[in-house]
């Protein structure tokens, strides 16, 4: 029993050292934009600083050329509406090819699972000419039409509509129900799971991308929010603080998601893996 | 009757295909069409801006295996996938692990751990760039207390990669942590218990019982990761861009340099294509040695 004890508490001791390490980083983000400018550059740094200066928040804002909130709520609009689409048309596809009887039905579903081996660069150059060629380069919709397309969606819905007991649906039909009450009112509120597994990927996906939104914006109200701070990390040589009370402003909304929907995204992460 | 019974059939055919159809589109046009598109275009010299292309074969490919600058970002991304995979996922493992072996903070070091997936590679960059900055950075102050000196991290072409991987462990190790903690919970209690009855330590428990039976959950992290880590551009563009004699030069620089700074089309494709046989042969090789009839979920 005491063996017992003292292993767990090593094991406390080890995590929480490494729960320390990896927040550090963090926290030395939050006290660097606490900093006065002149006292951000000094060796050895102060860890904890002996005046705090919460207006360089109040400075971030006011700098010239610089649209954080522009940048923040394109990925905030982007991870939202790209999230919306591909969870609707991907469970409305995976419903017909899971549950309904079509010719070519599976020769064509074999079509998307190939496809899904592809990996992504491989077609970067058609998509992006064109995309130049429909005049879409820079706007909302090249940073979101492409993406849809990626048959993960599918796959996965596909997967969980195969696993819902079909008495439940055949007892619906029995009533009286279509197609399409069968999918919203049956098989939508089953997949629940499913549906937010999709939805986490595919709005985390969204909110950290960054080649795409590199290559198919360049005017810099229609930057995302990783590439804004990738300009702002290639000029802000001598702002430190600015750049940390950037940094620390944008990752703090998705902290207090995060502590929201903490349970929902757990279980979606852990319901993705192999079997 | 029977023809009505028919024409209803097929028109029910029909509509049930149409549900399948904005998908089927946007995969076709989006997906489909691009993959052989991007095909042909590799087939081509193609530099954009003058819109002539003429027909090269498979010159292409024979300019990328001889493009010293390919093999390089080839190279390094390898050495980067290597040291991402393989470290990432002990880190990670190690983590679950610890979980189920403690009790009281379990929940609280779960959600710790998690965090750092949750920021942006545009923050979590300019917070790395600043912890390893030579003379003022929080990493060199604190391996200053064992006697090391001031390490020049990002500038330095021996290490520059090891830092971005380093930073890559960190901000995604929460993920499979998750998945391999998920496993081992998974475990009946009883096999465990079964097996400290008969005198079984720890490590024999981790080494015989816990690890081949989350070998799916392996096989999946090792599968995600590797694709993940054989694409990298953004932490490195980020941290130290091409860095120290093209030391963070990755293959997908390489693309994009190619594509949108020199405007080589056909040959920024051609690397896409081989690029995309490498993940291929990565990942069928991790399927051959780790995966037995698994089926994916």
């Amino acid at each position: 029993m005491t063996e017992r004890f003292v292993n767990r508490w090593i094991w406390n001791l080890v995590l929480g050292l490494f729960a320390v390490v990896m927040l550090l980083p963090i926290f030395w983000m939050l006290v660097t934009s606490l900093k006065p400018a002149t006292e951000v550059y000094q060796d050895p740094p102060q860890i904890l600083p002996s005046t705090l200066r919460p207006a360089n928040y109040v400075d971030l804002f006011q700098q010239p050329g610089v649209p954080l909130v522009r940048w923040f709520w394109n990925s905030v609009f982007l991870a939202i509406f790209s999230t919306f689409l591909v969870v609707s048309i991907s469970s409305l596809t995976a419903f017909a090819f899971a549950r309904l009887e079509f010719p070519f039905r599976d020769q064509l579903f074999f079509l998307i699972v190939a496809a899904m081996v592809v990996p992504a660069q491989v077609t970067l150059v058609p998509v992006y000419i064109i995309l130049q060629k429909l005049r879409w380069i820079d706007t909302y919709k090249a940073l979101i039409i492409p993406g849809l397309a990626g048959p993960f969606g599918v796959f996965l819905l596909r997967q969980f509509f195969l696993n819902v007991p079909s008495e439940i649906e055949e007892a619906a039909r029995i009533d009286g129900c279509g197609n399409l009450r069968i999918f919203f009112q049956i098989i939508l509120p089953l997949a629940r799971p499913a549906l937010t597994t999709l939805a986490i990927f595919t709005a985390l996906g969204s909110w950290n991308g960054f080649f795409w939104p590199l290559i198919v914006t360049n005017s810099l109200n229609m930057r995302t929010l990783p590439i804004g701070l990738a300009i702002l990390n290639g000029q802000w040589w001598s702002e430190q603080h600015l750049l940390m009370a950037a940094g620390f402003t944008c990752g703090f909304p998705i902290f207090i998601l995060y502590l929201i929907f903490e349970n929902q995204i757990e279980k979606g992460v852990t319901a993705m893996s192999f079997r | 009757m029977t023809t009505e019974y028919k024409r209803s059939k097929n028109l029910q055919s029909l509509i049930h295909f149409s549900y399948t159809v904005p998908y089927l589109l946007l995969f076709l046009c989006w997906l489909v069409i691009p993959i052989i598109a991007g095909f042909l275009v590799s087939l081509t010299k193609w530099t954009f801006i003058s819109g002539k292309y003429q027909l090269v074969g498979l010159k292409n490919y024979v300019d990328a295996f001889a493009d010293e600058l390919f093999l390089k970002g080839i190279q390094n991304t390898i050495y980067y996938t290597v040291m991402t995979v393989i470290g990432g996922n002990l880190f990670s493992f190690f983590l679950a692990y610890g979980l189920t072996r403690v009790q009281r903070f379990r929940n609280l070091f779960r959600k710790v751990f998690f965090i750092p997936l949750l920021l942006s590679v545009g923050i979590t960059g300019i917070m790395w760039r600043w912890l390893y900055n030579t003379d003022f950075g929080l990493l060199n102050y604190y391996l200053g207390f064992f006697g090391l000196k001031n390490t020049n991290w990002l500038g330095d072409a021996r290490i520059s990669m090891p830092a971005v991987a380093l930073m890559a462990i960190w901000g995604s190790c929460g993920f499979n942590m998750l998945i391999y903690y998920a496993g081992i919970r998974e475990i009946p209690t009883e096999l465990k218990e079964a097996a400290t009855i008969d005198g079984a330590g720890g490590f024999y428990q981790l080494w015989s019982i816990i690890l081949p039976l989350i070998r799916p959950k392996i096989l999946f992290c090792l599968v995600m990761s590797t694709i993940g880590s054989i694409q990298v551009f953004d932490r490195a563009y980020m941290l130290t861009g091409v860095g120290p004699y093209f030391a963070n030069y990755t293959a997908i620089f390489h693309i994009y340099y190619q594509a949108f700074r020199y405007f080589r089309m056909g040959y920024a494709s051609a690397c896409a294509f081989v690029l995309a046989l490498l993940i291929l042969a990565f990942t069928s090789l991790l399927f051959r040695f780790l995966g037995k009839h698994e089926e994916y979920y």
